[in-house]
């Protein structure tokens, strides 16, 4: 039996050491603020160059500079009205969050439960958000209650399709494994369900990230909740185009940053 | 009483169209401290067997007792390591963390530490590897210090070397009956290969398919340890041929297979 322990033991050595994985990390994050650099002066010369080419008034669309302007003029009001937003879209997100997970596991555990209630989930979502607002409007009142249930109907659909996809992708053997081992429910679930489906259920929160400062904004547009929605709608109406369009900018950054965050935390998570 | 007893064991799944009997009345018995062999055709019910002595599946019929015990208390009391073809390993978890799986979930304090069977199983140094960074082999390493981490009376194994080359797996073999012996389990060796069968086990239970039954056992009696010197003596021969013969029990020679339509086989 002499000489079996060498063979074929291999050299842990090869391994990345951490410093080697920080580096790795670094140049990571430098070409993101790069690349997001160049793509923005992309956009500004675009949009200028596009003014000028076709000789766009600018009570009709003002340009890159005269947008800045008026940002800096009013980034009281409107970072005020993002903040307002951006409080409906994540409370209603998280409560998206939370009731799509545990639909998702309730579904996953129990046929029956599924038989239940998954008609009435599916029923919920081909419900076009804009035909029921008014009635939102009306049980939840023109503050925040409207935004939040609108961002939770929106919202925890994407999630819990992608948890329960996700639910479902834990390899067969994984499940023997635990039930060899004799573990209980909760721990297939804490320990294998949820890290397996955890890609997934970032897939779906990234879709809903997005789409719930849409549907905020949307309902604010019908509320007149005091956020962005409701700022651009307003200098919209008051022809206040450089407002409005530095209201439009900041938005589309915030969902920019959503997006970009989202991902982040999936790949620290999953990783 | 560590060891495995099989009366009449018969598995029948219902399918959509019909009723399929996987395993027929299976008898056997596995002496404590014992290395058993299964070999058979594919589909002819190895991985069921497993699956019913660990409690992943019930029998249809007769009785299984694992160290004494029926498989759902032998399961339930931590005496049953699992070994898949697949390692199956946590992806996101380190060796350390994987190999510690089964005493988080039992909630125990073993009597030997994760860390001892990383190094039994040959992987000292690679504890907080992550199983992407291991090799297939490795990988297979870290399933089996698993699957031993609660001390199992019985460790059963389906295919475990079954992805591997063949040489990676002569090694592994030969640290597997190292590893059997020091850590004294009741072990169950699931493979395809009859020289594997023969070089590992003290008995090599023969299966046939359709449906599964035990076609009869082999003793094994080369001595221990083994080395693949073994191999090369006629007694070991002997023996593969022995198991060859129970395999192949009611196979006519090719030539005279009856309803084989004759073909041309030159330059295919
Ligand atoms: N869960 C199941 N449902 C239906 N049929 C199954 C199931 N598991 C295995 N079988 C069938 O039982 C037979 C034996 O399968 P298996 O034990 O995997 O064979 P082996 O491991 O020897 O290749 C096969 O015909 C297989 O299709
Ligand atoms: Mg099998």
């Amino acid at each position: 039996m002499t000489g079996l322990r060498q063979v074929e033991t291999p050299d842990w050595r090869a391994l990345p050491t951490r410093w080697a994985e920080a580096q790795v990390r670094l140049a990571a994050v430098r070409r993101a603020v790069l690349s997001v650099l160049l793509g923005l002066a992309i956009l500004l010369s675009l949009w200028a160059g596009a003014l000028r080419l076709f000789d766009v008034p600018a009570f009709i669309a003002p340009g890159p500079a005269a947008t800045f302007a008026s940002f800096a003029e009013n980034r009281g009001q409107l970072f005020g009205a993002l903040g307002h937003t951006l409080t409906g879209a994540g409370i209603g997100l998280v409560i998206a969050t939370v009731l799509a997970l545990m639909l998702a596991t309730g579904f996953t555990l129990s046929r029956v439960m599924s038989r239940a209630l998954m008609p009435l989930v599916i029923g919920m979502r081909t419900v076009p958000v804009l035909a029921v607002a008014p009635l939102l409007i009306l049980i939840f009142g023109r503050g925040q209650g409207a935004t939040i249930v609108t961002v939770v109907i929106v919202g925890f659909f994407p999630i819990m399709v992608n948890a329960m996809r996700g639910f479902r992708s834990v390899p067969a053997n994984v499940d023997e494994l635990f039930h060899v081992a004799g573990a209980r429910w909760w721990q297939v679930l804490w320990k294998a369900r949820i890290p397996f489906a955890l890609p997934f259920i970032f897939t779906g929160l990234r879709t809903a990230a997005t789409s719930a400062l849409l549907s905020a904004m949307l309902a604010e547009w019908l509320s007149g909740s005091p956020g962005i929605g409701r700022l651009i709608y307003d200098a919209y109406s008051y022809r206040d185009m450089p407002l409005m369009f530095a209201a439009v900018a900041l938005s589309m950054a915030t969902a920019f940053a959503l997006f970009a965050a989202t991902s982040r935390l999936e790949r620290n998570l999953t990783e | 009483m560590g060891g495995i007893e099989l009366r009449g064991a018969t598995k029948r799944f219902a399918l959509p169209d019909r009723e399929l009997t996987a395993l027929d009345s299976i008898d056997m018995t596995i002496p404590e401290g014992a290395f058993a062999a299964l070999i058979g055709p594919s589909g002819c019910g190895k991985s069921t067997l497993l699956r019913m002595i660990a409690d992943v599946l019930q029998p249809t019929e007769g009785q299984i007792a694992v160290a004494g015990q029926p498989p759902k208390a032998a399961r339930l009391s931590h005496r049953i390591g699992f070994v898949f073809q697949a390692a199956t390993l946590l992806p996101w978890r380190t060796v350390r963390e994987n190999v510690r799986l089964p005493l988080e979930i039992a909630g125990v304090t073993p009597r030997r530490s994760p860390e001892a069977l990383i190094d039994l199983v040959g992987l000292h140094g690679f504890e907080d590897a992550r199983p992407a960074q291991l090799s297939g082999g490795m990988q297979q390493r870290v399933a089996i210090a698993r699957a031993l981490v609660l001390e199992p009376s019985v460790l059963l194994m389906d295919e475990p070397f079954g992805a591997l080359d063949e040489i990676t797996r002569q090694r592994m073999n030969v640290e597997l009956l190292r590893i059997w012996k020091e850590s004294g389990t009741t072990a169950v060796l699931v493979t395809h290969s009859i020289s594997e069968a023969v070089f590992m086990a003290d008995t090599v239970h023969v299966l046939s398919a359709n449906p599964g039954r035990l076609a009869g056992s082999v003793e094994i009696d080369l001595p221990r340890p083994r080395s693949l010197g073994q191999m090369k003596l006629p007694a070991f021969n002997a023996l593969e041929n022995a198991v060859r013969d129970l395999l192949f029990l009611d196979d006519r020679p090719a030539e005279q297979a009856p309803r084989r339509p004759k073909v041309a086989a030159v330059g295919s």
